[in-house]
């Protein structure tokens, strides 16, 4: 048993050994869009406190995105006009006891467009939260992640 | 921030998610049912030594205490060409447990945007031991690792699906070496092992090693 043991303890070494060497471990985001075709942003938010969320979003993607412009001027040209619209529900359920819990389903629905208003991409995602304005942070949080600048290392 | 995942990959995610949980729960239990098993072997009655204990003075049954549960603790280091991975791992259980890791995240190799320190990493996994002695084990598991990449954004996550070997050499009863092997059948699309940054394929397996204690 030992000699058996020993072995495979060598085998594993040797194994090890020579893969160790070789074993590459890489992490990457590609792109969401050709984000030198449409290097700068406008961003509209339409939820209930839309202004606050359209900052918040702009906020977000100034941070981290591949644009290297992001505007919520309106009046300020962009390449990409980005649309999020925010959809958000109360859930109330109560259960045997009488006990009321509240949590809230959401949904972020974006659209990009060209100037010319053409569709470039369109998308939604899906959260949940205890808290609405939890949630519509979470949901725009995503959407930022998606335009993540590409990277890969 | 979150992930904004394709559905595959959401499936996956809850897929991960699901029997990573069902793995530690099925640990748990095993590990639990090993202890009290050895436990009972331990404290059990021996009948060689039954006629004598009857004609001297009966000596009341030692205390009974709680059953223990093995615990081995590692520090470990992950061997992958350009990423520094110093972490640390708990097994917790016999022949079978459940084995937790966390490890730190480097790069040597930063970009303009990026800098050296990338994340975590998070594993969880369920590990048999079908080969055991004194000096010599041989684990072999499966489970998940999870890499929030926390250094590049927010909650930018990786998620994978693993399968893996831990040997041990036993320098002492409760000191020893660790050598594991891992490889990731299924991955979230940011996370490739086996794939340099330039595309160029390599070994998929990743290596760690390092020194463990374990309780007696």
């Amino acid at each position: 048993m030992k000699i058996v043991l020993l072995a495979t303890y060598a085998a594993l070494v040797a194994f090890s050994s020579a893969l160790s060497g070789c074993a590459q471990l890489t992490f990457s985001k590609d792109e969401a869009i050709d984000f030198e075709q449409y290097p700068s942003v406008r961003v509209f938010v339409t939820s209930a406190n839309g202004v606050a969320d359209t900052e918040y979003l702009a906020s977000e993607l100034r941070d981290g995105s591949g644009f290297s412009s992001v505007t919520t001027d309106a009046a300020e040209p962009a390449r990409l006009m980005l649309n999020v619209s925010l959809q958000m529900a109360e859930e109330v359920s109560v259960d045997a006891d009488g006990n009321v819990d509240t949590s809230w389903n959401g949904e972020a629905t974006y659209t990009a467009t060209d100037a010319a208003g053409d569709l470039v991409e369109t998308g939604s995602i899906d959260d949940s939260s205890d808290f609405p304005n939890e949630l519509a942070e979470d949901l725009l949080d995503e959407v930022a992640l998606h335009y993540l600048k590409p990277f890969r290392i | 921030m979150k992930t904004p995942l394709p559905a595959s990959l959401r499936a996956a995610r809850s897929c991960a998610l699901f029997i990573s949980a069902a793995l530690f729960i099925g640990a748990t239990v095993f590990a639990t049912r090993n202890a009290r098993a050895e436990y009972r072997e331990v404290t059990g009655p021996d009948s060689t030594d039954a006629a004598a204990e009857s004609e001297a003075e009966p000596i009341p049954p030692p205390a009974a205490s709680p059953p223990s549960v093995p615990v081995a603790a590692a520090v470990q280091g992950f061997l992958a060409v350009d990423k520094v991975m110093p972490g640390v791992a708990v097994r917790i259980g016999s022949t079978w447990g459940a084995r937790l890791e966390t490890s730190l995240l480097w790069t040597t190799q930063p970009t303009e945007d990026i800098d050296s320190f990338l994340g975590n990493q998070f594993g969880i996994y369920l590990e048999g031991t079908p080969l055991r002695s004194q000096r010599f084990d041989l684990s072999l598991g499966a489970g998940s690792d999870v890499y929030y990449l926390w250094g590049v954004h927010g909650d930018l996550v990786e998620l994978s699906l693993s399968v893996e070997a831990n040997a041990s050499y036993w320098f002492t009863p409760s000191f020893g070496s660790l050598l594991g092997i891992r490889a990731y059948p299924l991955a979230s699309d940011g996370l490739e092992l086996g794939t340099a940054r330039s595309g160029a394929t390599g070994s998929p397996v990743l290596v760690s090693v390092g020194v463990q204690w374990r309780s007696q």
